[in-house]
C-alpha cells in the first residue's frame, strides 16, 4: 500500500520548549489512522506542520510524495482539512459557502454537501455565523465531503458537539471513507468515539511515541491487571514489563502489553502473591488512560 | 476561481464600501452647498482668489476620508480572516499562496480605485461648475495625495492586521503613521514627488507577502 503521510525525524521546538523529538510515522492509503495524545501533546502541532502552516524545527513530513512545507496547489485540492472548532467562513451561507468552494475542486459534488444539510434545521440562506457549534461542524464536514478528497485531515471533529452531533459526523464519515477508500487522519480528545472507527492509531505523550500499531492489535495485546500489594507504602516502577501503573491502599492496577505469565513472573520475584491478580477489561478510553495516565 | 475569490471579499467588504460611498457622498455635498453659497457672496472671482491666493481649504470635508476608507475596508477584509486564524482556510485552498494573497489586495484595491475616482470626478464636477479650470487642477492636485493616503493606508493596515508576529506589528504601525504622514503634508505635489507617491504606495502593497509568509510558516 501506497504511504499518503510519512513523517521522517520531526523535532520541533516552540521557542526553547520541546515539543517532540525525532517523531516518526507513516499513514497508508485507504487506512483510517487517529493521532490520540492528552492535551498539549502536539496533536494540533503535528496536523499544522503536516499541511505546511508551520515550519518544524528539523525533520520532514510527506504527503502524496510531496514535502507539506511546500505543496503544490494540485496536491492541495487532493487533502480536505477540518480546522480543531470547525472554522469556516462566518459571514456566508449555507449556499454561498458552497458555490465558493465548489469553484476551486475539480471533482467537486455537491449532493453530499446538500443531504447533510437537509438533516438541519436551517435554510439555504442561513449565515454560518447564525448557526449552533453542532450545525456548524456539519457544514464544514459535507464541504470536505463535496471536496471528494483523497486524504482528510480531521483536527479535533469533536470538540464542542453534544454526542448526537459526534455520532452523525462519525457515521457519515465512516460510511463515505469506507465506500471511497478515503486515508483518514483524525484527532479526538473523546477517545471512546473512535474505538470502533479508527484502523491504525500513534498514541504520544509529552514528546515521545507510546504506542504505534493497528488499533484492534492495541486493544488485543494491552492488558490492566489488578492485584493486592503487601502493604500501602508498596511501590512499582515503570519497565519494560510495567508500561503504567496505580496504587490506591492496598490496591495496584498495572497496564502491560506483557503475556500474564511474564507479568505474573516479575509480580512474583516482587513478592506479590498471584492468586489475586486479575485481569480487568478496558475500553479504548480505558487503555488509553492506561497508558499515557491519569495526570 | 479569482471570481470565486472575489466573491468571497465582496461579501465582507461590500457594506464598507457602501458605507465609505455615502459618506464621501455626503462629505462632497456639504462642499457642494458651501461652494455655492461662497460663490453666491463672495462671486466667483474673489472666492478663487482666495483659494489660489491664500489656499483657502473649502474642500477639506474630503481630506480624512480616503485614509478612513483604506483603512475600514482593510479591517473588514482581513480581520474576518485572522479570527481564529481563518486565514489557513484560505491558504489551505488549491492555488499558490502569493498568488491568491495577491488576488485578495488587488481587489480591496480595485474597490478602493472605484470610489476615489468616483469622489475625483464629483468634485472635478462640482469645482468645474462654479470656478475655472485653474482651481479644478489645484483642487484635484490637492486631493491626490489624500488619495495615495488612502491607497497605501489600506495595503499597510491589511499587512499589520495579516501579520502575526507582535513585534513586526509594532514596528509597522510607526512606519506606517510616518510614510502617510509624510503623504499628508505633502499640497500641490510636484511631478517627481508625484511618481515617488504612486511607487512608494503601490510598493506597500507588497507587504502582505511577507506578513502572509509568516503566518504561512508559523512564526510567532
Amino acid at each position: 500500500m501506497e504511504n499518503v503521510v510519512e513523517v521522517k525525524n520531526l523535532t520541533h521546538y516552540y521557542g526553547n520548549k520541546l515539543v517532540f523529538e525525532d517523531f516518526n510515522f507513516e499513514i497508508k492509503s485507504g487506512r483510517i489512522f487517529g493521532l490520540l495524545g492528552k492535551n498539549g501533546t502536539g496533536k494540533t502541532t503535528t496536523i499544522n506542520i503536516l499541511n505546511g502552516f508551520l515550519k518544524p524545527t528539523s525533520g520532514q513530513c510527506l504527503m502524496f510524495g510531496e514535502n507539506s512545507y511546500k505543496l503544490p496547489p494540485q496536491t492541495k485540492a487532493r487533502v480536505g482539512f477540518l480546522i480543531e472548532g470547525h472554522i469556516q467562513y462566518s459571514f456566508m451561507s449555507i449556499k454561498q459557502i458552497e458555490k465558493f468552494y465548489s469553484a476551486f475542486y475539480p471533482k467537486w459534488k455537491k449532493e453530499p454537501y446538500y443531504e447533510l444539510m437537509a438533516k438541519l434545521e436551517v435554510t439555504q440562506d442561513q449565515k454560518l455565523s447564525k448557526m449552533s457549534c453542532g450545525q456548524r461542524s456539519q457544514v464544514a464536514l459535507g464541504l470536505i465531503l463535496a471536496q471528494d478528497p483523497d486524504l482528510l485531515i480531521l483536527d479535533d471533529y469533536s470538540m464542542g458537539l453534544d454526542a448526537g452531533y459526534r455520532r452523525l459526523f462519525l457515521d457519515y464519515l465512516i460510511e463515505y471513507a469506507k465506500a471511497e477508500s478515503k486515508t483518514i487522519f483524525i484527532t479526538s480528545h473523546i477517545i471512546q468515539d473512535l474505538e470502533n472507527f479508527l484502523d491504525d492509531c500513534l498514541i504520544i505523550d509529552y514528546r515521545s511515541v507510546l504506542v504505534a500499531m493497528p488499533i484492534k492489535e492495541f486493544q488485543k495485546t494491552f492488558k490492566q491487571y489488578k492485584f493486592h500489594v503487601p502493604n500501602p507504602e508498596f511501590r512499582l516502577s515503570k519497565n519494560n514489563i510495567i508500561k503504567n501503573y496505580e496504587i490506591l491502599k492496598d490496591k495496584a492496577s498495572v497496564y502491560t502489553f506483557s503475556e500474564r505469565p511474564e507479568l505474573e513472573a516479575y509480580l512474583n520475584s516482587l513478592s506479590i502473591n498471584n492468586s489475586t491478580v486479575e485481569e480487568v477489561p478496558m475500553t479504548l478510553e480505558d487503555a488509553f488512560i492506561g497508558i499515557t495516565g491519569k495526570y | 476561481m479569482y471570481s470565486a475569490l472575489l466573491y468571497k471579499e465582496w461579501l465582507k467588504i461590500r457594506w464598507a464600501f457602501f458605507g465609505m460611498a455615502l459618506l464621501s457622498l455626503l462629505a462632497l455635498t456639504y462642499i457642494a452647498l458651501n461652494l455655492a453659497y461662497y460663490v453666491e457672496f463672495m462671486t466667483a472671482k474673489g472666492f478663487w482668489g482666495n483659494v489660489i491666493l491664500l489656499g483657502f481649504p473649502f474642500f477639506s470635508e474630503i481630506e480624512y476620508i480616503p485614509l478612513l476608507s483604506g483603512i475600514v475596508i482593510a479591517i473588514v477584509q482581513f480581520s474576518p480572516e485572522m479570527n481564529l486564524s481563518r486565514l489557513k482556510l484560505t491558504l489551505h485552498l488549491p492555488v499558490e499562496e502569493n498568488k491568491l494573497l495577491m488576488q485578495m489586495i488587488s481587489f480591496g484595491f480595485m474597490l478602493l480605485i472605484l470610489l476615489f475616482v468616483l469622489i475625483t470626478l464629483m468634485l472635478w464636477i462640482i469645482v468645474g461648475i462654479y470656478l475655472p479650470v485653474e482651481v479644478v487642477i489645484f483642487v484635484l492636485n490637492s486631493l491626490f495625495p489624500w488619495l495615495m493616503v488612502g491607497l497605501t493606508a489600506y495595503f499597510l493596515t491589511a499587512a499589520i492586521i495579516i501579520e502575526p508576529v507582535w513585534a513586526r506589528r509594532l514596528i509597522l504601525v510607526p512606519f506606517t503613521l510616518g510614510f502617510l504622514d509624510l503623504f499628508f503634508n505633502a499640497v500641490n505635489p510636484h511631478a517627481q514627488l508625484t511618481v515617488f507617491f504612486i511607487f512608494s504606495g503601490l510598493l506597500t502593497s507588497t507587504l502582505i507577502l511577507f506578513s502572509g509568509y509568516h503566518f504561512k510558516r508559523g512564526i510567532k
